[in-house]
């Protein structure tokens, strides 16, 4: 009977810490496995692109230049946000890239990461002006790489999430498969999409 | 000696009239009195006419200069020009370094340098369309003012009869020893070295006129940068009327900042007999300035 009783309770204790270790491992659960795919990524610096539709420009008569989209590029670091750098101003019509002008270099410490953030100014954003971000987004991931920097994650707005991610796509990236975004991908350049508010977000893998 | 005076003065009396001219004298001389009068008021007619005829061909070439850079599209040309050289430099820059240090990202470079060039290509397409659309509007505006001003300048007078002048002839040209209005572009070393050679003036900073501001890297495409008056202190220059010895006929396929106007007027003045003569008038203005950035 002492033995039974003896038994017992070293059961039960065995049991409350089983189902305590069990309750902890639950509400401390890695952010990975919660519903929201979302994994902190670590960067340095962050890159701005604020698109804006341009008015009152190359006003003539059949002008394909009317709807001119400017994106203004700055950088600064995670820790100094009032401390920015312009970097480059780009215009675009009807989604064709053309003009540029640089401000200052790209002056990040080879080797941090990057965040690019797209912000619109503007109540309403067009569908062009929403590529153009797209491709500004991608002018500055090759910049970045050429400097040996890591795109750590580009963040933008929702309501352009689809477009831009499909603007990405468009430059030999690749989806990558949902549900398991540590898995690996056998690819030389990765890309990670997510849109601000949190709630949408995309890997994509650059294929040959 | 009185008495020899008195003997001389009895003997002319015998061979002189008693009748005055100065009746005569005064008609001849108003006579030509008026004459003189009527000439020089058709001189001063002739010297009216013409006033008014060169101020209305001013009025015409400021009307089509005004039309030619309207809502600084001009300018704003200029300025997308020296953007768009920039953005095909460093695309460029980009793809030759991805090419020879890093293959992973060839593709990529590439695609961009690719997006540039076409960029380039139908910023040339547009500004040769706007050029003729420039042309056409500030022909037009010529047309329609001249439609408003001329019955003005009919006059008919005993003395002087001034026809309607003629439709006006117009060309489009661009000014002596005025630079474009592209403020120098740095940002990239190498460019900005390569500019400051070629393309832009020392003392004033900005683009040169009536370039072609190649890259040295890419020979194809085009840059063509036109004369437009800079802005002074950011004050943009207004539409103004220019010497004839400061107006140059485009040689080369830039955009016109120049309207030159020639009218023609049909005078005939009726002193004595009747005498036909043209007038001609020109008038040259520069279009509105430009921006110096986009």
């Amino acid at each position: 009977m002492n033995s039974i009783a003896s038994l017992s309770k070293k059961l039960a204790v065995i049991m409350g810490i089983t189902s305590l270790a069990t309750l902890t491992s639950f509400t401390h659960a890695p952010k990975a496995m919660s519903d929201s795919i979302h994994v902190d990524r670590p960067f340095e610096w962050t890159v701005q692109i604020d698109t804006k539709q341009l008015k009152n420009q190359f006003q003539y008569n059949s002008s394909e230049l009317k709807e001119l989209v400017k994106a203004k590029m700055t950088y600064y670091k995670m820790t100094d946000e009032d401390n920015k750098t312009d970097y480059e101003d780009l215009w675009y019509a009807k989604a064709k890239t053309l003009g540029m002008e640089r401000h200052h270099k790209l002056e990040i410490t080879q080797g941090d990461a990057i965040c690019i953030k797209v912000k619109h100014i503007g109540e309403y954003t067009s569908y062009d002006e929403q590529r153009a971000s797209g491709k500004a987004v991608m002018k500055v991931v090759l910049d970045a790489a050429v400097n040996k920097n890591m795109i750590a994650t580009i963040k933008v707005p929702m309501t352009s999430f689809h477009t831009i991610a499909q603007e990405i796509e468009n430059y030999h990236f690749s989806p990558a498969p949902s549900g398991s975004p540590e898995s690996p991908v056998d690819s030389d350049l990765n890309l990670f999409l997510e849109s601000e508010p949190a709630g949408l977000s995309q890997s994509f893998a650059h294929m040959h | 000696m009185i008495r020899t005076y008195e003997r001389a003065s009895r003997a002319n009396k015998g061979n002189r009239s008693n009748k005055g001219n100065m009746l005569v004298l005064s008609g001849v001389f108003l006579a030509l009195l008026a004459v003189l009068v009527l000439v020089a008021c058709s001189f001063g007619g002739l010297f009216f006419v013409f006033n008014r005829i060169q101020t209305t061909t001013d009025e015409l070439a400021l009307t089509g200069a005004r039309k030619l850079n309207e809502q600084d599209r001009i300018g704003q040309m200029n300025n997308m020009i020296a953007r768009c050289r920039q953005l095909v430099y460093d695309a460029h820059e980009s793809h030759t370094y991805a090419y020879e240090n890093a293959d992973h990202l060839n593709q990529l470079a590439e695609q961009l340098h690719e997006e540039a060039r076409e960029g380039a290509i139908l910023l040339e397409a547009e500004r040769q369309k706007l050029r003729t659309v420039a042309v056409n509007e500030a022909k037009s505006a010529i047309a329609d003012r001249y439609n408003e001003l001329k019955e003005a300048h009919a006059l008919v007078l005993p003395w002087l009869k001034v026809a309607i002048p003629t439709t006006p002839v117009v060309d489009f040209g661009c000014a002596k020893d005025i630079s474009s209005n592209v403020a120098e572009l740095k940002g990239i070393d190498e460019l900005e070295t390569e500019d400051s050679k070629l393309y832009v003036q020392t003392d004033s900073h900005l683009y040169k006129e009536n370039i072609d501001a190649k890259i040295s890297s890419d020979s194809e495409l085009h840059f063509w940068i036109s004369s437009l008056p800079a802005p002074v202190q950011s004050t943009v220059a207004p539409a103004r009327c220019i010497l004839a010895k400061q107006y140059k006929a485009l040689m080369h396929p830039d955009l016109p900042s120049v309207c030159k106007v020639e009218m023609k007027l049909g005078v005939d003045t009726g002193i004595g007999a009747d005498a036909h003569q043209e007038m001609k008038a020109t008038g040259i203005a520069v279009a509105t300035g430009g921006e110096k950035v986009l």
